[in-house]
């Protein structure tokens, strides 16, 4: 019985069922070419939401340039079918195509810049395409517009009426299909963990910008088609389809119906065509409503309506059950050889901030199976050293060197694909996902099969599967593996600390670098992370541990440096280290201020 | 020459309603960090307040102006109090949108109340004008650049002499600090709407006489304040002036060179340019400001 | 000369100026504090000394209402403050120079120090001759902007800053750091002024000198107070200071 009530309750069908009953009551007293041009519309809007969600939906980049893609297919299209006679099999591509060119050239620029910005890169990319549109008489018509263009006609069937409408919603089922099942896949995991918190998607290795890039061509191409499909539709193209209000349109789809959801989309879509149709009054205000239908949904549903309903499931039904039989697969981990070369090593590394020294040419090297203790004064450079063996900040002199190849200056992912990983200093995993997935997205790098694997696949995505599965087995090795279904957010500090390093080891790195891994944590914890891990350099990991915990450090490290300013005061045994003057000097601060500070402790 | 002072004159007219817009815009930025989409429908309020209230007194627009700073300060009050406050946990996109909803609605009203027909208010001082040399110079032309330019003097007095100036400026450098402070920041939200709200209005009833204003204007209005702002530096001040009389003065001789239409698109191409080549803007970003 | 309001309600004088007990603080997923006592009354100093990293700066943030207080109760002058947002503490009297200086960069001198100040103008401007009484190397920077003052005086700022509104608790976060020995010996006296006219200050340094200045003292080490006692006596026997820091 309660299988039965997941299986209407979920996501994708409710909405879906509620719609065609909607649908059906709708149509019956209607007239049928009317009820068929207006659901021909809900189907090309339905596109367009479908497209947008995507870049905003999935990839959480605010683009205001979705109704102008829309418009340059409606364009392209129209000018194809007047100019060549091409019929829907050319005029259909050539959109997508030609939507999805404009996207490449403009996401080179606007891809990198931040929020803000980009909203406005892409808005002034909707404004000239506008004004083109507009001013480019001899091409576009003008503020007149184009007239005349055919109906659909597919393969050498005319799909005008009945057909036309099939045909459009074949392609939104098509679409919300390949949506439904990215959102499902390691991949949309991968989408959801970037939209949440960057710095997480970076510890797990998400190729952030080439999801960024993949999902702003397909929501650029899917918008094209919409616009093609439009234009057939209705015969006639004017400047009108570059206007803000398509836009406006397509954000309500999206943020009233349901970010990221397949059925978001479709109902958005039946709100934004139907709603003033069915509502006369209306007429003349449907803009009106519109805004304040977007005002409410942002204040009151952030997740749509499809997204309050799940919600709402959640709390009547319990979450989904995770039935999945996973297979526990080995932890993943290198063939880890006999070798003496050093996993890291470090020459004359120099970085200075304007005035500031941040490091001073140091120099240092971590051999396999070593956990190697950074420890120093505020601001005496522990960080930068780390951001500079993980690529994320260059050096301005030396080289670094990972197992024998000089990444020095290389950008951070290139460095992780050369086995090295990272925790950071505050806790970044995203807390309504579970422990399991948590890990799972970090696998991404390493398995096979892209966008385009996933796509090809029906049913739930194997690579997610086999994420998971090996996720699990890494969880174990961290005592997690009890926990592996809960939030993320629900664990307790200690386990969160640990389910970060877990997401390190997923990713299969021949080097950690450990940010603080102790703060925070009470002493049995403690005691028990510093178990883990030297469980792990049995296994010929190294590790570099930064922390300010002199116990936690002392007990645990092969060898301890100590930063002091930007240079290396002290390297040597964790007992060596704990008797050096330099260091005591400079850990407890005594060596910067002199005799002043000297004559107190004294 | 004369027609590159007449071009100059129409030039900084149109600027220093730019100004007045992108100052509203930047003031906002600074005490939330926000993006305020709907800055462009307030223009359009305030110039329709401006077109209603002109057959009413039968006097020139200069003495509508508190009335209509009043009325659009108020909309820009309920702008922070439905569609900022409730949102400022949240990410940016969500304010991006609210913003962008509430400017729908504004341009919805006004469009059912007025009809869409562009309209004009009364002039500020006095139709007509005067000739300088060959230069025929519209009074006002001249009394909307004196006007935008006392506002600016006002704002510029009350950012730097008074205790809502420095809180402000505190608060746009440091909010945590200044929060930790003592500096109360609802107040200072709300005021920094309300400020926003009647600098648009001001910009309204300026041009409202010498251009026509229609409800579908606000675009325009907003996109012009928040590239200026990006043009003078992601949260600068002044340099939002700058940036908005740069853009003005481009718009007007790229439009006697090329045409209106192509001028606006070369516009949009050089933001464009600018944010490639450089993202922190012409004068750079204010000091410690991300986003 | 600047120091605490006088308190008019002779009841609160019974309660300390600043008081902790079972303070935890929490940080991202860390607990960075643990069952913090403390208590700071008015007119004295207290060093609170701790390698970085032990949550002593964590700790004045929660006081200061920059951090949420995850358990136990801060109170200033008898009334609890632990729920309060940020500004409500600071109008009640609490003074903050926070860690980094954070002076506002792009004002002057004399705008920093007006812009928190919750004064009418005439007091307002009589508290900034105060401040530059107290410190005079900022009287001949007046019109300069912050950002473009040496790190002494930044921080000479950020405490004056903290004094504008007369607070009944100074919290000052690593005052010393980066600072010369000689500006920090005379920073230190300083400071005794403005304890000396009825402010409860609260120093959290890792520079074990402010120990020479302070009341009480009191060590953390990894969340926890390890050591607590007159700071004449612990300054007569640094090893111990030392252990409690090091925790080795």
């Amino acid at each position: 019985m309660n299988r039965i009530a997941f299986w209407f309750a979920d996501g994708i069908r409710l909405p879906l069922i509620f719609a065609a009953g909607a649908l059906v009551a709708f149509m019956l007293p209607l007239e049928a070419p009317y009820a068929i041009r207006l659901l021909t519309q809900v189907a090309i809007y339905a596109l367009l939401g479908l497209g947008y969600q995507f870049v905003f939906g999935l990839a959480g980049a605010f683009s205001l340039a979705q109704g102008a893609f829309f418009g340059v297919g409606a364009y392209v299209a129209a000018l194809a079918a007047l100019q060549w006679d091409w019929t829907g099999n050319l005029t259909l591509p050539a959109a997508v195509v030609v939507a999805v060119a404009l996207a490449t050239i403009v996401a080179v620029p606007v891809l990198r810049l931040s929020t803000h910005y980009f909203a406005l890169a892409t808005l002034g990319i909707a404004q000239v395409l506008l004004l083109l549109a507009i001013g480019w008489i001899d091409l576009t018509g003008g503020s007149n517009g184009l007239a005349g263009i055919a109906p659909l006609s597919l393969l050498g069937i005319a799909l005008d009426g009945w057909g036309g409408m099939i045909a459009a919603w074949l392609l939104v089922a098509l679409v919300g299909l390949a949506l439904y099942q990215v959102r499902g896949s390691l991949t949309g995991l991968a989408f959801d963990v970037m939209r949440t918190d960057s710095f997480a998607a970076i510890a797990a290795g998400v190729p952030v910008e080439r999801l960024r890039f993949a999902a702003f061509l397909a929501s650029a191409g899917i918008a094209g088609l919409a616009g093609a499909l439009q234009v057939h539709a209705i015969g006639v193209v004017s400047p009108e389809v570059l206007d803000f209000d398509i836009m406006v349109r397509c954000l309500v789809i999206c943020v009233v119906g349901g970010v990221a959801r397949t059925s978001g989309a479709i109902l958005g879509a039946f709100l934004v065509v139907l709603a003033p149709e069915l509502f006369q009054v209306l007429e003349g205000y449907r803009l009106l409503a519109f805004g304040a239908l977007l005002l409410l949904a942002i204040l009151f549903f952030p997740v749509g309506i499809v997204g309050s309903l799940e919600a709402l499931r959640a709390r009547w039904l319990g979450a989904t059950p995770f039935t999945q039989k996973l297979p526990t697969l080995r932890a993943p981990g290198r063939s880890l050889l006999a070798t003496t070369r050093p996993v890291l090593s470090l020459e004359r590394v120099s970085k200075h901030f304007g005035g500031v020294v941040a490091l001073e040419s140091v120099t240092l090297k971590v051999p396999r199976g070593e956990i190697f203790g950074l420890i120093g004064p505020n601001g005496s450079g522990k960080s930068t050293l780390v951001n500079v063996v993980t690529g994320l900040v260059p050096p301005d002199e030396g080289r670094v060197i990972v197992s024998g190849e000089d990444v020095t200056g290389r950008p951070a992912s290139r460095v992780a694909a050369c086995g090295v990983a990272r925790t950071f200093q505050t806790v970044h995993l995203h807390p309504d996902l579970s422990v399991l997935d948590n890990v799972a997205v970090a696998r991404i790098g390493d398995l096979p099969g892209g966008l385009f694997g996933t796509l090809a696949t029906i049913g739930a995505d194997r690579r997610l599967r086999r994420a998971r599965a090996e996720a699990v087995a890494v969880l174990d090795a961290l005592g997690l593996g009890g926990d592996g279904l809960r939030p993320a957010g629900s664990l307790p500090p200690g386990a969160q600390r640990r389910l970060e390093l877990a997401r390190a080891l997923a990713r299969n790195p021949e080097l950690v670098l450990l940010d603080e891994p102790a703060a925070g944590l009470s002493e049995p914890e403690q005691a028990y992370l510093a178990e883990r891990l030297r469980v792990l350099k049995t296994r010929g990991l190294a590790m570099v541990i930064v922390d300010h915990n002199m116990g936690f450090l002392l007990s645990l490290a092969d060898r301890i440096a100590c930063l002091d300013q930007g240079r290396l005061v002290a390297i040597g045994t964790p007992d060596q280290v704990r008797r050096d003057p330099a260091v005591i000097a400079a850990y407890i601060g005594l060596g910067r201020n002199g005799h002043a500070a000297a004559e107190a402790t004294r | 020459m004369t027609d590159v002072l007449q071009l100059l004159l129409s030039a900084l007219s149109l600027g220093s309603t730019y100004a007045l817009v992108a100052l509203g815009f930047v003031l906002v930025l600074n005490a939330t960090n926000a993006v305020n989409f709907a800055q462009g429908e307030l223009v359009v309020a305030g110039g329709f307040l401006a077109v209603a209230l002109s057959p009413m007194v039968d006097l020139p627009g200069i003495v509508l102006l508190p009335a209509v700073m009043l009325g659009a300060g108020l909309i820009g009050v309920v702008l922070s109090l439905v569609a900022f406050l409730p949102l400022r946990r949240r990410p940016p996109t969500a304010v991006f949108i609210s913003t962008i909803a509430f400017g729908i609605i504004v341009q919805n009203a006004v469009l059912a109340v007025s009809g869409p027909e562009p309209a004009t208010a009364s002039p500020l001082l006095a139709a007509g004008g005067t000739r300088i040399g060959d230069t025929a110079v519209g009074w006002q032309s001249l009394a909307m650049i004196a006007t935008a330019a006392a506002l600016v003097g006002l704002l510029h007095l009350l950012l730097e002499r008074t205790q809502f100036g420095r809180r402000l400026r505190a608060t746009a450098q440091d909010p945590e600090i200044a929060r930790a402070l003592g500096i109360p920041v609802v107040p200072l939200i709300l005021v920094a709407f309300a400020l926003a709200g009647a600098l648009a209005g001001a910009a309204g009833l300026l041009v409202a006489n010498q251009f026509f204003l229609s409800p579908s204007d606000g675009a325009n209005y907003m996109l012009k304040a928040y590239i200026a702002v990006v043009i003078g530096g992601w949260g600068r001040t002044w340099g939002a002036v700058l940036g908005a009389l740069l853009i003005a003065v481009f718009e007007s001789f790229a439009a006697a060179a090329v045409g209106h239409l192509a001028a606006e698109a070369l516009l949009y191409l050089v933001l464009l340019a600018v944010l490639l080549f450089r993202p922190s803007g012409i004068l750079g970003e204010a000091a410690g400001r991300r986003a | 000369m600047i120091g605490a309001e006088a308190t008019a309600d002779p009841a609160v004088g019974a309660a300390a100026a600043l008081s902790l007990s079972g303070v935890d603080v929490v940080r991202g997923a860390g607990r960075v504090a643990a069952g913090i006592d403390l208590q700071v009354e008015a007119g004295t100093i207290l060093a609170l000394l701790g390698a970085n990293g032990a949550g002593k700066s964590s700790l004045v943030q929660a006081i200061a209402g920059l951090l949420p207080v995850a358990a136990g109760t801060i109170a200033i002058a008898g009334t609890a403050v632990q729920d309060m947002p940020a500004d409500r503490r600071a109008r009640l009297g609490l003074g903050l120079a926070p860690e980094g200086r954070r002076v506002f960069p792009g004002m002057t001198v004399r705008d920093n120090l007006l812009a928190v100040c919750r004064a009418g103008r005439a007091a307002r401007h009589e508290r900034v001759a105060s401040v530059y009484e107290l410190f005079p190397q900022l009287a001949g920077k007046d019109r300069t902007l912050a950002w473009q003052l040496s790190g002494g005086q930044q921080q000479m700022l950020a405490i004056g800053r903290a004094l504008m509104n007369l607070p009944r608790v100074l919290l000052l976060d690593e005052p010393t750091l980066g600072l010369a020995p000689a500006v920090v010996a005379d920073l230190l006296e300083r400071l005794t002024w403005v304890a000396g006219s009825g402010t409860a200050v609260l120093i959290a340094e890792q520079n074990a000198a402010v120990v020479s200045v302070a009341h009480r003292a009191a060590v953390m080490r990894v969340g926890r107070i390890v050591l607590a006692d007159d700071a004449a006596r612990l300054a007569a026997a640094p090893e111990l200071i030392e252990r409690a820091m090091l925790g080795a």
